[in-house]
């Protein structure tokens, strides 16, 4: 019985060491499988035109960090960056394609004002009272374009950075979409009401270039 | 055209990590050992810079073959982003370093 224990403890021990070297073995070829897994997850949240890129960086990173732990550590914030990355990118697409708008707005507001202008100097018009007609019904749009303007401007300005904590960036990025879809409808009105303003002006400006 | 990056101070450490080596570029693993950052936090200021026109990157040149290992990108802050690194330098780390001086 004096020697069984001392044997047994021997065996227990030797069992121990070669089960923790199969679990280390085990757990190091999981944890490659699982950063690979991890790797690939983050970069399809990627845009399109990053995804080759940040898959070949991501590799190398997770090359240069030492031991398995940081390097599963380094992989799961991928995830993290991933989805930031992409918001970052909407949020950027969607705030220049407002910006856009403005601009458009902004010259086609300048343009109308510089018909309207000629239309009062000029005294010799024939069908004057059409063409003045026309004319108001142009400054009456402006003014439409200046209210859009101002709420425009007003929601860009809303989203222009976007927030750095968890929640905020959660919260950033339904607001982003809802404001968007709304932005979508508005884009229509613009658009139509730009295609009206710039039909009103050829027919401004034919009759005036018959006049001369 | 991106909006202007936020001024945090992971982004002030950042950009500080790519002044010290702005001839050779610095990877983003490197970053993160210098200013002790989480890659889920580092990428997204490193992609936000590089929008904006800050940072640029390029592939180190040697072959993946030869080296044995995936390639590394490097990171360079541009001349608009040094600009705006020592613009946040004295507008943001000054003043905190003056109020903890007389506090």
């Amino acid at each position: 019985m004096a020697i069984m224990t001392p044997l047994g403890l021997f065996v227990v021990s030797v069992l121990i060491a070669a089960f923790s070297r199969l679990l280390a073995e085990e757990i190091g070829d999981w944890s490659s499988w699982a950063i690979r897994r991890l790797i690939r997850t983050a970069v399809a949240w990627l845009p399109d035109n990053q995804r080759e890129r940040f898959s070949e960086e991501w590799q190398s990173h997770v090359h240069e960090e030492p031991g398995r732990i940081g390097k599963l550590c380094s992989a799961v914030g991928f995830l993290t960056a991933a989805y930031e990355m992409a918001q970052t990118d909407e949020h950027n697409q969607i705030v220049e394609g407002w910006q856009q708008a403005l601009a458009e707005l902004v010259d086609c507001d300048s343009k109308t004002l510089e018909m309207t202008n000629e239309i009062e100097v000029t005294r010799d018009l024939p069908s004057r009272e059409e063409i003045i007609t026309m004319a108001v019904e142009l400054r009456s749009l402006m003014s439409q374009f200046a209210e859009l303007r101002g709420d425009l401007a007003a929601r860009t300005a809303k989203v222009s950075c976007i927030p750095t904590t968890l929640t905020g960036k959660l919260l950033h990025g339904v607001r982003i979409r809802v404001l968007n879809e709304e932005f979508r409808d508005l884009t229509q009105h613009v658009q139509r009401r730009t295609a009206r303003v710039n039909q009103i002006r050829t027919e401004l400006r034919k009759r005036m270039e018959g006049r001369e | 055209m991106a909006t202007q990056p936020r001024i945090t101070t992971q982004t002030i450490k950042v950009l500080a990590a790519l002044m010290s080596r702005t001839q050779d570029g610095i990877s983003g693993a490197e970053i993160g050992r210098t200013t002790s950052l989480a890659s889920g936090t580092l990428y997204p200021i490193l992609f936000r810079l590089e929008e904006a026109g800050w940072v640029e990157s390029h592939w180190e040149t040697e072959d993946p073959h030869e080296l044995g290992r995936p390639r590394r990108r490097f990171y360079n802050i541009t001349g608009l982003g040094a600009g705006e690194a020592r613009r946040a330098f004295h507008e943001v780390v000054l003043p905190l370093k003056e109020f903890a001086w007389q506090s």
